[in-house]
């Protein structure tokens, strides 16, 4: 008999509850954004400085000519990188810039081979702070059965313990692998390679005649070049 | 006491709920950067082209942005990065994000005009920092996984009317990496980190405070003049990775001077120097050394008609335009740096001139190397000849040059150019 009474005042409960601690946490949500996140370390620096306005007369402009809107980026922006130091013993290769740092709470997948650490995506220094079945080589988390050497002293004479480079996977390091790079090695440059990006229709351009070539040999911009070794 | 336990759970339902709400959001994004391709130096529509690498059909023409650093990024604050990957080669990228717990989905792509794995990157000559580029705002989808990203589509930077500079210098050094350096061990283990500066120059001239007109190379820093210098790659940032790789595989002691450039100056002047003009030797060999690396990046040792210069557009000097050792080589032209070239072009090529047998063909690599199979010192055939033995001053103008290169190229690996040497006038006397 006093189910409907009971309900009634228990829904007001949850409800208040809810409220409170929706409230609540809705206010701490708000005062603790990515900065305080990612940035507790004090490793990082301002990532980026704007530089003043262009002085030249020239017409560059990086911003992205997109088919639906036109942003409107600052000219010149600039990000200042921060390299993890490596020992200078080892190949100085694919150092981790840690300027910016994303997070990774929840089991998110940290790219650029780099591990979960305390909730930001960080350069390893240990197996275990990489996924299951990596392991961690010069500050990179890599497949663990792709790992040929993990310093260079475990190469011979002659030969740097390398990184293969970046998978175009989240995680990075799909296909990456360490290996002894012998610095008395190598082949030809690959041979030519057709432009694999498809390609938008293609305005007339007709070839250009000797003439053309002429004007332009003329006009060429450099008559110096320099070099300060 | 059941209110009690009512309460309890239901704090705790409640507490549970808002945790889920507060939990950062999270997916995958996809999408594909290109730009409009704008460098010159392309093999031109109607020349044999077997070889090239770049051809003017590609001229003008969307390309890929290929393997570059790509970031998601909090549309509100872009130096707040929720996700990094780098692109394909077709320009692809595939990222996971995170937004912590910022609360909000409006995010932008962006590209760090950095190399995939920091063999180089574009800086600001005037505060150092790596430039960017940032797409417009779009919404993240939460919950979307690796196999089905959220595709946020195609980004273009620049166009035919209006150029992307930074991109195309990108590409310009990401070809020379990808196509030529790359099949180097030696370049695999030091080519990289390499700074390239821009824009050094505020207006293409010498004036006061312009430390760089057009493009230089020192250390393994680059430093590019001007934003048009971007769509001369042959001549400019590939022939200034030429001589980073010249630096780094060498391994000199001392420079070059101001001194030694200008034949026959030996008062101290402006660094300068022209492809075909007279140029003290080891001058000579240094700047030919590097722009026949650069012509590696755009044409395979098979190539029917390679083609250098310094300038826009289709080059138009021929690489295979050997001299008769009988005929040819009038004035000055063992001091010419495009003689120098020419003659390197020759060493790596397998492809027959027209006036003498050229049956050598030294795999690339080890053009490379023997600059660094120089013996240390100042004498003969030595990595710092041009200096006196204490390295307090530039002595011999004349030293490391392209002789010293031959004999080098023989003691090292037993190819013997001389014939070669003798069809391209005798760069190094």
């Amino acid at each position: 008999m006093k189910e409907p009474n009971t309900f009634g005042r228990r829904s007001i409960v949850v409800f208040a509850c809810f409220a409170v601690l929706g409230g609540v946490l809705a206010w701490w949500s708000a005062s603790s954004g990515p900065e305080a996140a990612f940035r507790s370390n004090g490793d990082d620096v301002p990532s980026q400085a704007p530089l003043p306005p262009p002085q030249r007369g020239n017409h560059v402009d990086e911003s992205i000519v997109q088919a639906r809107s036109v942003p409107s980026e600052p000219k010149y922006p600039v990000l200042v990188p921060v390299y993890h130091p490596r020992d200078k013993s080892e190949w100085q290769g694919m150092l981790v810039d840690v300027s910016s740092i994303p997070p990774c709470n929840g089991g998110t997948l940290c790219g650029l081979a780099q591990a979960c650490i305390d909730d930001a995506c960080r350069p390893c220094e240990r197996d275990a702070q990489c996924e299951n079945g990596e392991a961690c080589v010069l500050d990179h988390c890599l497949l663990a059965n792709l790992v040929e050497c993990r310093k260079t002293k475990d190469c011979r004479s002659g030969e740097i313990c390398v990184l293969s480079g970046y998978a175009p996977g989240p995680r990075g390091n799909e296909g990456m692998r360490s290996y002894c790079l012998d610095e008395e090695s190598g082949t030809n440059p690959p041979d030519v390679e057709p432009e694999p990006e498809p390609v938008a229709a293609a305005p007339v351009h007709s070839p250009r005649s000797d003439a053309f070539r002429r004007l332009e040999k003329l006009v060429a911009t450099p008559t110096r070049d320099e070099l300060q070794n | 006491m059941l209110k009690r336990f009512i309460c309890i759970i239901a704090v705790i339902a409640c507490f549970a709920l808002n945790v889920g709400v507060a939990r950062a959001s999270s997916g995958y994004v996809s999408g594909t950067v290109r730009f409009t391709q704008m460098q010159g130096n392309y093999c031109p529509t109607g020349r044999d082209c077997t070889g090239a690498r770049y051809l003017e059909s590609a001229f003008e023409q969307p390309a890929a942005l290929r393997n570059i650093q790509v970031l998601i990024v909090d549309a509100s604050d872009t130096s707040t990065v929720w996700g990094q990957g780098v692109s394909s080669s077709s320009g692809y990228f595939n990222i996971a994000w995170n937004n912590g717990s910022a609360g909000t989905l409006a995010a932008k792509i962006q590209i760090k005009y950095r190399h995939q794995d920091t063999r180089f990157e574009i800086r600001s000559f005037t505060s150092n920092g790596i430039y960017f580029g940032t797409t417009a705002t779009f919404t993240l989808a939460n919950g979307t996984t690796s196999g089905s990203p959220q595709a946020s589509g195609t980004y273009t930077w620049g166009s035919a009317a209006s150029p992307s500079y930074l991109s195309n210098l990108y590409d310009g050094a990401r070809r020379m990496w990808t196509d030529s350096l790359t099949s180097s061990g030696l370049m695999g283990s030091k080519f990289t980190n390499i700074q390239i500066k821009a824009w050094s120059c505020a207006d293409g001239k010498d004036s006061p405070g312009c430390e760089c007109a057009t493009s230089c190379a020192s250390g393994s820093t680059v430093k590019i003049g001007t934003a048009t210098m971007a769509l001369l790659p042959q001549s400019r940032i590939m022939h200034e990775l030429g001589h980073i790789v010249s630096s780094l595989a060498s391994e000199r002691a001392g420079g070059f001077t101001d001194a030694s450039y200008n034949y026959p100056l030996t008062a101290p002047g402006p660094v300068s120097w022209w492809a075909t003009l007279p140029e003290w030797k080891a001058v000579s060999f240094e700047e030919g050394l590097a722009s026949y690396y650069a012509d590696t990046a755009l044409y395979t040792p098979d190539a029917v008609v390679p083609a250098t210069c310094v300038g826009a557009g289709s080059c138009w000097e021929w690489l295979e335009d050997s001299k008769s050792s009988t005929f040819g080589c009038p004035g000055d032209e063992d001091r010419w740096p495009r003689s120098v070239e020419k003659y390197l072009w020759d060493v790596y090529d397998s492809a027959e001139d027209s006036n003498y047998a050229d049956t050598v063909e030294v795999v690339f690599w080890k053009t490379i190397n023997t600059l660094y199979h120089y013996d240390p010192g100042t004498g003969d055939h030595q990595k710092d000849e041009i200096w006196n033995s204490s390295f307090s001053a530039v002595d011999n103008f004349d030293g490391q040059s392209a002789y010293d290169f031959r004999w080098n190229l023989q003691n090292s690996y037993g190819f013997d150019t001389s014939a070669l040497y003798q069809h391209n006038c005798w760069p190094g006397g």
